[in-house]
């Protein structure tokens, strides 16, 4: 485990403390805290921050509406109800590169199926460029995302209601609560920490597997509309071979996903477990 | 509650499967499935997967020649970012193979500034550098020395549709000459379609193909993206010109169909191969796939220069693969015999004839066999010895970046020409300007 975490974890570390070029190896040397002043100061760097958190933002918050009604359905008892459980799951099960590019050519203006259905249904005159301008790019790559990952959010959620004592529930109703009130004061809190738990996968899921999603979808454009966080520490450590700066924007990367779980994790609290 | 005696079993147990699957980890590499030939010297030569068969023709003579060394002949990733990221790993690390890497014309400066390759000055003598085109050799040098051999050359060409050509009233065997005679000669196709056909297409995503292209206009226009005195002059009039027409294509001319913006090479090449386009910017590979049997524009198609600005040149962006020695590699000299069997005239005629791609050598686009199966390359020589070269710098990568991703405002009409061109020029001055020689 040390070996495997620790090491590279470290050597990141170290690496934003110098200056590091491939292309020029002779100029190495420990540079304190100039790699994040760089960064700190390039607007690309916050381009990519501003879009990858509210790349994430939508991604989490669709998916988790989506994904909890999806669950409170599948929970109820009908016929059918294992047919539907196992479709869902379908493209979850499929690689996100594969999705990617399968949507990809889905939206292709020319030859895409979208297209051709809306235009079919008289929706729209002439063919959208859907993948044109940066706000139909990205949120074009949401609706990916959330279509893809919503599965797991919903098979999460499901496991966290199929845990709840109907007992109680029998007492409400005996009571005179009705749906909604029982939805309120009973599931909603013993759910709460699933809930969390869920988000703080999603979270850091979309956070990370942005790339295998906007890779292969735009290249991080139009321009640099889709650059997503992963994407632009990849460009700088396999395009630019500028190891340092790299190494830096990684790192704060990993910092703002911790900030996050310890966020969540501070949220579940002993509290929230019954 | 578990006993205390089961429960020390379990951990026992856990504990030594653990450690025995650390320790077959770390000792799988030292006993490789397959068996190494001792007594054989291995050369690892890597290239792409479509091009195996005429290589291993010439790879399988070689070894006749040479019974010592078995050569290995490895697959590169099918991507070019993902082909680099694959060398830089390897080489950064030190490996030893790929002892032969085929690398793209714009990857020497910077695989030589990093230390990775090993100087051809003594063994790629000028004699025989002057028998491939002037550009490619360009690209090939730096810091005064030679470091990779050409093994294919590439170039920019336009690909029309000569029965779309004739039905528009023009000359169907004559490419226009300048950029604004293709503008007209494809508004008249997609009066004459109705909008099914386009006039012209090529790949304007945000990838190193836009880069090609603008170099092309650019060039085409009489202007330069960094001067002989290391100025960078690419925000020049006749830039912003080659760049405020790569808009006007989409936006004012309306030629070139709207979502080019988000095509990839393969996905421009899918339009005009399915018949929606009269013009097509591509590599020469493209022609070859039109014309190929079953292709349905096979007989319908041609190849030319591609058109240029008032007052420019026919420019076309020099492309291509090359084969350079690893430096850390152990047969180097082997490598190098490799090398230039692979690259002898004999060896490249051959693999030409049998379907492979364009040659690099000058002499073979007018051989007469060569010309009796392929009557179009001596006009591709032509095109390419007008050929221009995207700049030859160690931080080229950083720079296509930056160039991709404003050519790309500018196309998507995020920024105007001008704009643009300015921030690209900052952008170009920043990385020029953080790399200092040794």
């Amino acid at each position: 485990m040390a070996v495997v975490f620790l090491y590279p974890t470290i050597a990141t570390v170290w690496y934003s403390f110098n200056r590091m070029n491939l292309v020029m190896p002779w100029m190495k040397g420990f540079v304190g805290l100039c790699n994040y002043v760089d960064v700190f100061t390039d607007p690309r760097f916050w381009n990519s921050l501003r879009i990858t958190l509210y790349f994430v933002g939508l991604c989490v918050i669709g998916s988790l509406m989506l994904g909890s009604g999806m669950a409170l359905f599948i929970n109820q008892s009908f016929k059918g109800r294992i047919i539907i459980r196992i479709a869902i799951l379908v493209p979850w099960a499929l690689a996100m590169c594969v999705v990617s590019l399968m949507w990809k050519w889905m939206y292709n203006d020319q030859f895409g199926v979208i297209n051709a259905i809306l235009m079919q249904l008289g929706l729209i005159k002439d063919p959208i460029g859907w993948l044109q301008t940066g706000t139909l790019a990205i949120h074009t790559a949401i609706f990916i995302d959330i279509w893809r990952n919503t599965p797991f959010v919903s098979l999460l959620l499901l496991a966290g209601l199929q845990v709840l004592p109907t007992d109680l529930y029998e007492a409400a109703k005996v009571d005179g609560a009705n749906a909604w009130r029982r939805f309120i004061s009973i599931t909603l809190p013993l759910w709460k920490p699933v809930i969390l738990v869920t988000i703080l996968f999603r979270t850091i899921g979309a956070f990370n597997w942005s790339f295998d999603l906007i890779y292969p979808f735009t290249r991080g454009g139009p321009g640099n509309a889709t650059e997503v966080m992963p994407l632009y520490v990849y460009t700088l450590y396999f395009r630019n071979l500028t190891y340092g700066v790299a190494s830096t924007v990684a790192i704060v990367m990993a910092v703002i996903v911790g900030i996050f779980a310890v966020f969540y994790v501070k949220s579940i609290g002993i509290k929230g477990y019954v | 509650m578990v006993r205390p005696k089961t429960r020390c079993k379990f951990w026992i147990v856990y504990v030594l499967g653990m450690v025995s699957l650390l320790v077959s980890f770390i000792l799988c590499p030292i006993f490789p499935v397959s068996g190494l030939a001792v007594e054989k010297t291995k050369l690892v030569l890597d290239l792409f997967e479509e091009h195996k068969e005429p290589m291993e023709h010439t790879v399988n003579k070689f070894e006749q020649e040479h019974p010592d060394i078995d050569v290995v002949l490895w697959a590169c990733p099918p991507t070019m970012d993902e082909h680099w990221s694959k060398l830089a790993t390897l080489l950064s690390a030190g490996e030893s193979t790929p002892d032969i890497v085929n690398i793209d014309v714009i990857w020497p400066p910077a695989m030589a500034s990093a230390g990775w390759l090993e100087p051809l000055d003594e063994k790629f003598l000028p004699e025989e550098r002057e028998k491939y085109v002037v550009a490619m050799i360009k690209a090939m040098t730096y810091g005064g020395h030679i470091w990779a051999v050409p093994w294919y050359m590439d170039g920019g060409i336009l690909i029309w549709r000569t029965d779309l050509l004739e039905q528009a009233g023009y000359d169907p065997s004559q490419p226009p000459e300048t950029w604004m005679d293709m503008v007209e000669q494809g508004q008249r196709i997609i009066e004459m379609t109705n909008g099914e056909v386009w006039g012209f297409v090529e790949s304007m995503g945000r990838d190193e193909q836009i880069v090609c292209n603008f170099v092309e206009f650019i060039y085409g226009n009489n202007g330069e993206i960094i001067d002989e005195e290391d100025n960078v002059v690419v925000n020049s009039p006749a830039g912003v010109e080659a760049a405020q027409f790569m808009y006007d294509l989409i936006h004012k001319y309306k030629v070139i169909p709207p979502a080019a913006t988000g095509y990839m090479l393969e996905e421009a090449r899918y339009v005009f191969q399915g018949g929606k386009a009269l013009f097509h910017r591509n590599w020469a590979y493209a022609y070859g796939l039109a014309q190929v049997k079953g292709s349905p524009l096979r007989g319908k198609v041609k190849a030319g220069p591609l058109p240029k600005f008032p007052g420019g040149m026919h420019a076309t962006c020099t492309g291509g693969w090359n084969h350079a020695i690893n430096r850390n590699s152990k047969h180097k000299q082997e490598a190098w015999a490799l090398i230039k069997y692979i690259s002898s005239y004999e060896a490249s005629k051959e693999r030409v004839l049998m379907g492979g791609r364009t040659p690099a050598r000058k002499a073979l686009f007018v051989d007469k066999d060569v010309v009796a199966e392929y009557p179009h390359y001596p006009s591709y020589l032509e095109s390419y010895e007008s050929g221009v070269v995207r700049p030859v710098h160690p931080m080229y990568l950083a720079m296509g970046e930056v160039m991709k991703t404003e050519l790309h405002r500018v196309v998507t009409g995020e920024k105007t020409a001008e704009t643009a061109l300015n921030s690209m020029a900052d952008g170009l001055r920043k990385i020029l300007k953080t790399f200092k020689v040794k």
